[in-house]
């Protein structure tokens, strides 16, 4: 599914708080992982809020538009259940096992609990002899994994990932990266991954976009990005070891204006 | 029943065992007058001439607090479901029920009694109204340490109002209202008791006052230590559900409202 971004401005209700977005206009290609970088504060998180429908609910549903068979907006998506996010703190209700925190999705759409489709994305993401834990019995990077599993277990078409590896450590970091690629393949769903590390842009995404400070706006930087790494041979050796690897490297790094 | 289960039990009874021996010697020693503190061991021959009495007024007093609880529970959730259901409406319901702490709720259960009759009904709603309180508290602190992150990504789902309530609102809130539950069930037991004093034909408060009308001081401590051990009790069966796996985040790390 294709996310359009058109002609968007947003700027929060707040009278002290700047504007965040002016006139911006973006293309998300269906099926394919696209990355958002941008310095802290630049309005990362907020692009995928104005995504997902839960901020200016006027301007994100004329200016953001989904197509796929058919033409929706964030809170159509939303309430088709089409739609999932997963936040940089893992969001992992306490009170609730694994199962069931990677089932919350059904229970909130007010559906039947999947159960074929939760224990094979335990399987998946190394977690089926944690199917009875608590988060407060997992690690960190577990934690992780529960919600990197639970924005997949509706198979949506979009999945919006709004920094979720930034508190891992690289082997962690290793790990979820293979296991956001082998999901994300296995659906063929759009991602949109908004991120601060330019390295997991680049190794991750199949196009980087940036949002630049000056203009207040999302540009396309990289759009073929010859660095991303398949499933099955994520290592950051490799994408470092990669000749493209500084070039690319560098336009980042000055696009974002660091 | 675990090793430290074991000590916990021994502990408690030989701190029952020393203070009967205690104030048996200081009984015997300073011959106290038996309508003041009457011996533990009077107690006992009391209890034991007076079984089927005790039992019966426990049965009944058990039931009130119960049943207070119950419906305290059932009030304190409603007002703290309406507040989030109708935002519009919550500092008007919070300043309300902040302001009904301040009414004298042991004085309506006389008029309760005239307006429900001397029964199970009038009592309970006695001890619901003492009662309520720091449920509704406790409700209030699992909705207020609720994470961010947790509501948009519930809301990201769209999902009804019942729903969110069932699955984000209801088990996010009730540890914290457990503890609640936890201070209520002192209150509960002195609402049942000052129900019975003003509008009850049966029970433990009503022995208690009989004992001291037939100057039978024995009848009243009787009673009053049965109370104690009803609502020990009671802490016991709630603490047992508080450590539960399900509830042990509380304090932890993940406990909301350690992180906000």
């Amino acid at each position: 599914m294709e996310i359009s971004v058109n002609d968007l401005s947003f700027v929060y209700s707040n009278p002290e708080s700047n504007c965040v977005f002016k006139s911006t206009t973006a293309i998300f290609s269906s099926g394919l992982i696209s990355a958002v970088v941008g310095k802290s504060g630049s309005g990362k998180s907020t692009l995928l809020k104005l995504l997902a429908g839960l901020a200016g609910q006027d301007s994100s549903d004329n200016q953001c538009i989904f197509y796929g068979t058919d033409r929706l907006s964030p809170s159509e998506m939303a309430k088709q259940g089409r739609l999932s996010l997963c936040f940089q703190k893992p969001a992992c209700l306490p009170w609730a096992t694994v199962y069931y925190n990677i089932a919350l999705p059904f229970q909130l759409q007010g559906k039947a609990i999947e159960a074929t489709t939760i224990i094979a994305l335990l399987d998946q993401f190394g977690l089926s002899d944690y199917r009875d834990s608590y988060p407060y019995q997992l690690s960190v990077g577990m934690q992780a994994r529960v919600a990197l599993a639970r924005a997949f277990v509706t198979a949506p078409d979009v999945v919006l990932l709004d920094e979720p590896f930034s508190s891992l450590d690289v082997s962690w970091k290793e790990q979820l990266y293979t296991f956001l690629l082998r999901a994300q393949s296995q659906s063929t769903c759009t991602v949109v991954l908004v991120t601060h590390d330019l390295l997991e842009a680049l190794c991750l995404a199949d196009a980087i976009y940036v949002i630049e400070p000056r203009t207040k706006s999302v540009q396309p930087i990289v759009l073929n990005n010859p660095l991303k790494q398949t499933t099955s041979l994520f290592s950051f050796n490799d994408l470092i070891a990669n000749t493209d690897f500084p070039n690319l490297f560098r336009r980042l790094h000055e696009s974002i204006g660091i | 029943m675990k090793a430290s289960g074991y000590k916990k039990i021994i502990g408690y009874s030989a701190v029952v065992i020393a203070i009967c021996v205690a104030s048996e010697c200081v009984a015997t020693q300073f011959r106290t007058y038996d309508l003041f503190l009457p011996r533990p061991v009077t107690l006992l021959r009391f209890f034991l001439n007076n079984p089927a009495q005790f039992f019966i007024a426990s049965i009944y007093t058990c039931t009130k607090i119960l049943a207070g609880l119950v419906l305290g529970l059932i009030v304190a959730t409603a007002l703290s479901l309406a507040g989030v259901w109708f935002p519009s409406i919550r500092p008007v319901l919070t300043r309300v029920t902040l302001w009904s702490q301040t009414m004298p709720v042991p004085l309506l259960s006389p008029l309760l009694g005239l307006a429900f009759g001397y029964n199970l009904w009038s009592a309970s709603i006695v001890t619901a109204l003492i009662c309520f309180f720091p449920v509704y508290l406790g409700w209030e602190q699992g909705r207020m340490a609720l994470p961010l992150d947790v509501s948009l990504l519930a809301a990201s789902y769209r999902p009804s109002r019942i729903t969110y309530t069932r699955h984000i609102l209801l088990p996010a809130g009730f540890p914290y209202a457990l503890l609640g539950v936890k201070g209520a069930i002192n209150l509960a037991v002195l609402g049942a008791v000052i129900a019975e004093f003003g509008a009850a034909s049966q029970g433990l408060g009503r022995l208690m006052v009989r004992g001291i009308r037939e100057l039978s001081p024995a009848q009243s401590w009787g009673a009053m230590l049965i109370l104690v051990g009803i609502a020990a009790t009671m802490a016991v069966i709630v603490g047992r559900i508080q450590r539960s796996d399900r509830f042990s985040y509380i304090g932890g790390p993940h406990d909301f409202s350690s992180n906000t």
